[in-house]
């Protein structure tokens, strides 16, 4: 019998079938799976970290950790786009928390200087751009004040505590400000939601 | 019991707090004993609270697209995949293919050592025999054939583990789908009993009973409250033991400007129709509300029988 013509298993093959590939040893999984989120990934660590070079190695950190803890993923927990986020976000969120003063002016320094790498737009997939412009214009749907306490908790890492005693407002403010912007956000994004799951 | 909002709050603490767990591919579940805490919740309350979280945690994952995208470097992934080392699980080989035969040493040629010198002649390689350069060829030929068909039978043998995995994931996929419609469809009702009971509970409640229609009953058993708290725009008809029919339960609200649908009310022993009043202008002359049975939801005027009819307010608290 012949065999089907189709070259490439993996690129049509879904997320959690890939991460699952991986933890059977497929590097080729590792790089297609690559190819679909370091955009996203890069974008996101370059938001937390704010310098270019070291976004690439939080990615990278991040592809390492899917590589040795690819058998624990649970996709009735979390999708795969999720996962590879907080995963690149908490090993963002760790640089930034280990840096000293002096890292974080030379950072700044860096971010002045650098140019920047060739711009995404042909990378990143038709769905992914999509997805985006409808994050960014729902994020930008939220008061301000609401937007800034999850910028806050997602970008920055930081506890319900630490934004009340950074911006000064009360904690129960926070509290409240951050479930009616999650439950806004959850509500207008149902649609990506799914696609997700 | 747990109230729905009381759930979905936790479900967001719970959620953001997957955020810092030291492995985010982990988060702790709903029901786990340690998050469970004093709610002692019920396993259907553990099951959307789980859901409920889940969704929360995708909402927070959905957030890392806010970030302007950016192209890796050239050889960004190159040196990835160089640093993932060898350590770990490799794929399966492919089967080996068939090795071609091992010609053993040839007995000597020489018929002095054939017929025994008095002492072993070590073993050794025979001169090499005169073959045609076209057999070789041949030979290598059948070789490299048996080798292709080897690593052809494995790659079939690998699409086809790989389409099964990925029918199987689509198969999970569809199930968590229909699971999630499932918790949402109970939380969406959640959120209309809590509607109801705040209705109902309000000072000043209108109430308008509806009432079987027809002889015999055309849906006997079946009847319908409609709630109507002064100062809101939602009102709420309850509707009760109403069969299923063949078409839709349409409500309408009658003025004597006209007949306006406002909904269709399923059936089932209890449903519940949520009217946004304000979206039907003024409804100050309302005269009565009728449920008729029609083929089709977008009817613009009653044509079926009608099930249930109600024209007297009553205020109850």
């Amino acid at each position: 019998m012949e065999p089907p013509a189709s070259p490439d298993p993996y690129r049509s093959a879904g997320d959690a079938a890939l991460v699952r590939a991986v933890g059977e040893g497929s590097r080729e999984a590792v790089a297609e799976l690559y190819d679909r989120f370091a955009p996203m990934l890069l974008g996101l660590a370059r938001r937390v970290v704010q310098d270019p070079a070291e976004a690439e190695e939080v990615v990278q950190e991040a592809f390492v950790h899917l590589w040795n803890r690819a058998r624990g993923y649970d996709s009735a927990r979390s999708s795969v786009a999720t996962w590879l986020a907080l995963v690149t976000r908490s090993r963002a969120i760790d640089r930034i928390r280990n840096r000293t003063v002096v890292e974080r002016t030379h950072a700044a320094a860096g971010r002045e200087s650098d140019g920047g790498h060739a711009s995404a737009e042909g990378a990143a997939r038709v769905l992914d751009g999509e997805r985006r412009r409808r994050v960014r214009a729902e994020l930008a749907g939220l008061p301000d004040e609401q937007r800034q306490v999850l910028d806050l908790a997602f970008y920055g890492g930081l506890t319900q505590r630490e934004i009340a005693e950074r911006t000064g407002i009360p904690l129960g403010t926070v509290k409240t400000r951050t479930l009616l912007a999650m439950k806004k956000l959850r509500a207008a994004l149902r649609d990506e939601i799914r696609e997700l799951l | 019991m747990t109230e729905p909002t009381e759930r979905e709050d936790r479900a967001i603490l719970e959620a953001l707090a997957a955020l810092d767990a030291e492995a985010p591919e982990a988060p702790p579940r709903a029901g786990d004993a340690a998050a469970a805490g004093p709610w002692g919740a019920s396993p259907e309350e553990t099951e959307a609270q789980e859901t409920l979280r889940r969704l929360y945690l995708e909402t927070l994952g959905l957030l890392a697209y806010a970030a302007e995208p950016a192209a890796p470097p050239p050889g960004a992934r190159e040196r990835l995949l160089a640093a993932l080392g060898e350590g770990r699980g490799r794929p399966a080989e492919p089967p080996a293919a068939p090795r071609a035969a091992v010609v053993p040493f040839a007995a000597p040629e020489d018929p002095e050592h054939a017929a025994g010198s008095g002492f072993e002649e070590p073993l050794r390689r025979p001169a090499p025999r005169r073959r045609g350069r076209s057999g070789a060829l041949a030979a290598l030929a059948a070789v490299l054939l048996v080798a292709a068909a080897g690593v052809a039978g494995w790659l079939y043998l690998e699409l086809d583990r790989s389409r099964g995995a990925v029918a199987r994931l689509e198969e999970e996929r569809a199930r968590l789908a229909e699971r999630l419609s499932r918790q949402e469809a109970l939380i969406h009702r959640g959120g209309q009993i809590d509607g109801v009971l705040a209705a109902v509970s309000t000072p000043g409640v209108e109430v308008c009973p509806l009432h079987p229609m027809g002889d015999p009953p055309v849906a006997p058993g079946a009847f319908a409250i409609l709630y109507m708290p002064p100062g809101s725009g939602t009102w709420y008809l309850l509707g009760s033991n109403l069969r299923p029919a063949e078409g839709v339960y349409l409500v309408w609200l009658n003025t004597p400007r006209g007949n306006v649908p406002a909904g269709v009310l399923e059936s089932g022993k209890q449903s519940i129709l949520e009217l946004d009043a304000a979206a039907f202008g003024d409804l100050s002359d309302l005269t009565s509300i009728t449920v008729t049975v029609e083929p089709s939801p977008d009817m613009p005027e009653p044509q079926g029988p009608t099930v249930l009819y109600g024209d007297e307010k009553m205020t109850v608290l």
